[in-house]
């Protein structure tokens, strides 16, 4: 193993940092091997102020968030008997007018319940929080889009204690972004949620079409016009905890279709090879499984990485404890018994295949330039 | 109102007529920027045109900060600089070049689909309109920083702005920017069936071509649709309605930034 880089716990091995929306969730989440938890929250009071629609956290779903201070003060509660970390996602790109005063008001709420710290995506609402709250610990949400290592530096000089990296990434990048900054905790992704856009610079409102889109592509539409709607304000978009237990809701959650998706033409000066619109659609429509970056988990230990993060606030309970061992055991394995990278890769396909059924697909790979598909037959 | 132009590279016959400034550069991806000895030549054209030049800078990778500095260098002192990337803002102001707070770094709701929404309601009106740029921290760390203009973008529902005057800000115009990716094998540039490899083997398609889908945008029976336009890494839509005077002096915009390669 690498040395270390002054955080004096890095022979424990990273951090895993796994979702939770429940706090029935922390047990078997811990359990699973999670050693930080992170969630949002969805206060009623916003709820009804502004629905689902216009985000607190980034999730447009009512159960993909605990549902006020009483549930967070719980889950943080368990966590800490348990000697794992809780942290609070406030990662709206952008709070206006109306929302900041609020959030920033709440967010001292939801630090006398104790939470290890917060990760923000807005600078307004970091300047802000630190003015208000110094003592808090502010992580940088993967929203800020940290590609470099003198963005991690401003985010430092700006009090952050961790930067969640941007997702696009590639592992040497990270690599050397970790040797020019060695004094702060990075966190990188490792499983779910890789979108093809970079997600501080998406705009895209999400949270309509997506849930329905695989039961009837009609609905989506209608629904991304009912929700944009104002009377949707007033309804709220409520979806029961139990629906995301369902095979067609989750699956719709994880079939992400908004206008990226659509399909192209393409036009231009040149000529355009016959198939190039076909490669297009071919590429936007591709089958969606799991995003996964865990043969990459070799070498980001290796670069300096802290803290690995799983996605999947808006999963079931039994995907989110499923994903958090499948990256639990991998990482177990990977500081217990030092294997050599190639012998790392197997056993990634192995319990890739193991744990989602299928072999891993390079398009779904978070760090498709590790390419280990080359190196060991899949 | 200054009228820009905003260009990738600088045509053979020069800077287009008609504009009293030239942005030069890539917003959204460092594999397209201008080489420095590109940029001189942007440089003696914009002399010949009796106009300043802007360079405009994405966002940045390690690789691309080096990059970028080695065109800061190429720059007279006192020139604008677009940054997209707050790790490149300290390199900016050593060299005495005026920073501008490019559209990245400005965030609002940028989706084309709300074309759907009634904007007459407040609470729906004020979440799409708002944004960093109405925080007073926000401004307050721009203004400290020495940022006297930000960049916005040509968004139908329109701002709510408040800015003290010497925040100043520039309007694109017609493309508004929804998204951006640093996957770009969608204009088939070069990785078979890697869509992720983003290994600088670019072969610069998007200087050829763009990629156009219509969507669905509006309520009601009869369905309208939009052109959206994926343009390198970057996903625009385009708005061609120009804000009022009243909401272009509300919003300190004194500068028009006319973009004219994202819809070709």
């Amino acid at each position: 193993m690498p040395p270390g880089h002054g955080r004096g716990a890095r022979s424990q091995g990273p951090a895993l940092a796994a979702p939770l929306s429940d706090p029935s969730e922390v047990g078997p989440l811990v359990d699973a091997g999670a050693t930080e938890i992170y969630c949002g929250v969805l206060p009623r009071t916003w709820k009804r102020d502004f629905s689902t629609v216009i985000a607190f956290n980034r999730r447009y779903m009512d159960f993909a968030s605990l549902n006020g201070l009483d549930e967070l003060r719980q889950v943080v509660r368990e966590a800490h008997d348990r000697d794992v970390k809780a942290y609070l996602a406030l990662n709206a790109h952008v709070y206006v007018d109306g929302e900041h005063e609020r959030v920033l008001e709440w967010l001292g709420d939801a630090l006398a319940c104790d939470i290890d710290s917060v990760i923000i995506s807005d600078i307004g609402l970091i300047l802000a929080a630190r003015e208000a709250y110094p003592d808090a610990r502010i992580c940088a949400s993967t929203g800020l889009s940290t590609f470099n290592s003198e963005s991690v530096s401003f985010l430092k000089e700006l009090g952050l204690s961790r930067i969640i990296l941007e997702r696009q990434l590639t592992t040497d990048e990270i690599r050397h972004i970790r040797q020019k900054v060695p004094d702060i905790e990075l966190e990188a992704f490792v499983l779910n949620g890789r979108c093809r856009n970079i997600e501080g610079y998406c705009t895209f409102q999400h949270g309509h079409e997506d849930v329905l889109h695989p039961i009837h592509p009609y609905l989506g539409r209608l629904l991304v016009r009912v929700l944009f709607h104002p009377h949707a304000l007033a309804i709220g978009a409520r979806l029961p905890r139990k629906a995301t237990e369902t095979g067609p809701i989750e699956r719709a959650i994880s079939h992400v279709y908004n206008p990226c998706r659509y399909t192209y033409s393409v036009t231009g000066k040149g000529p355009v090879a016959g198939s190039a619109s076909d490669r297009v659609r071919s590429i936007l429509g591709r089958k969606v499984q799991a995003n996964c970056g865990a043969c990459a988990l070799y070498d980001l230990w290796q670069a300096g990485v802290d803290s690995f993060k799983i996605v999947g606030r808006v999963f079931p309970t039994a995907r989110k404890v499923a994903d958090t061992r499948f990256v639990a055991e991998l990482i177990k394995y990977l500081i217990e018994e030092e294997p050599d990278r190639d012998t790392f890769f197997t056993r990634v396909k192995k319990d890739y295949r193991r744990r989602f059924g299928m072999p891993c697909d390079i398009d779904s790979c978070y760090y498709p330039e590790v390419d280990w598909c080359k190196e060991v037959e899949c | 109102m200054e009228r820009a132009v905003l260009l990738s590279t600088v045509p053979v016959g020069g800077i287009p007529e008609g504009y009293e400034r030239v942005y030069l550069g890539n917003e959204f991806c460092e594999r397209n920027l201008p080489t420095p000895e590109e940029l001189s030549r942007g440089l003696e054209a914009a002399k010949d045109a009796s106009i300043p030049l802007t360079l405009v800078t994405p966002y940045l990778t390690d690789t691309g900060l080096s990059k970028v500095r080695k065109l800061l260098d190429v720059l007279p002192s006192g020139s604008e600089v677009v940054f997209n990337d707050w790790g490149l803002l300290d390199s900016i102001l050593e060299r005495r070049l005026v920073p501008v707070a490019g559209r990245l770094l400005i965030k609002i709701r940028r989706d084309p689909r709300v074309e759907a929404v009634d904007l007459e309601d407040e609470h729906m009106a004020g979440y799409l309109r708002g944004s960093n740029l109405s925080q007073p921290s926000f401004q307050r760390f721009l203004l400290d920083r020495g940022i006297f203009r930000a960049e916005l973008d040509n968004v139908q529902q329109g701002w709510d702005l408040d800015l003290p005057p010497a925040l100043r800000t520039s309007l694109y115009y017609p493309f508004v920017h929804a998204s951006v990716t640093r996957r770009c094998s969608l204009l088939f540039g070069g990785q078979g069936d890697q869509p992720g490899a983003p290994d600088g083997s670019c072969v610069k398609r998007c200087d050829d071509y763009v990629l156009r889908s219509s969507i669905p945008v509006t309520l009601g029976e009869e369905e309208e649709r939009a052109d959206q336009y994926l343009h390198g890494g970057a996903l625009y839509y385009r708005n061609d309605n120009m804000p009022s005077p009243a909401d272009l002096k509300r919003w300190n915009t004194d500068r028009l930034v006319v973009m004219t390669e994202q819809g070709a």
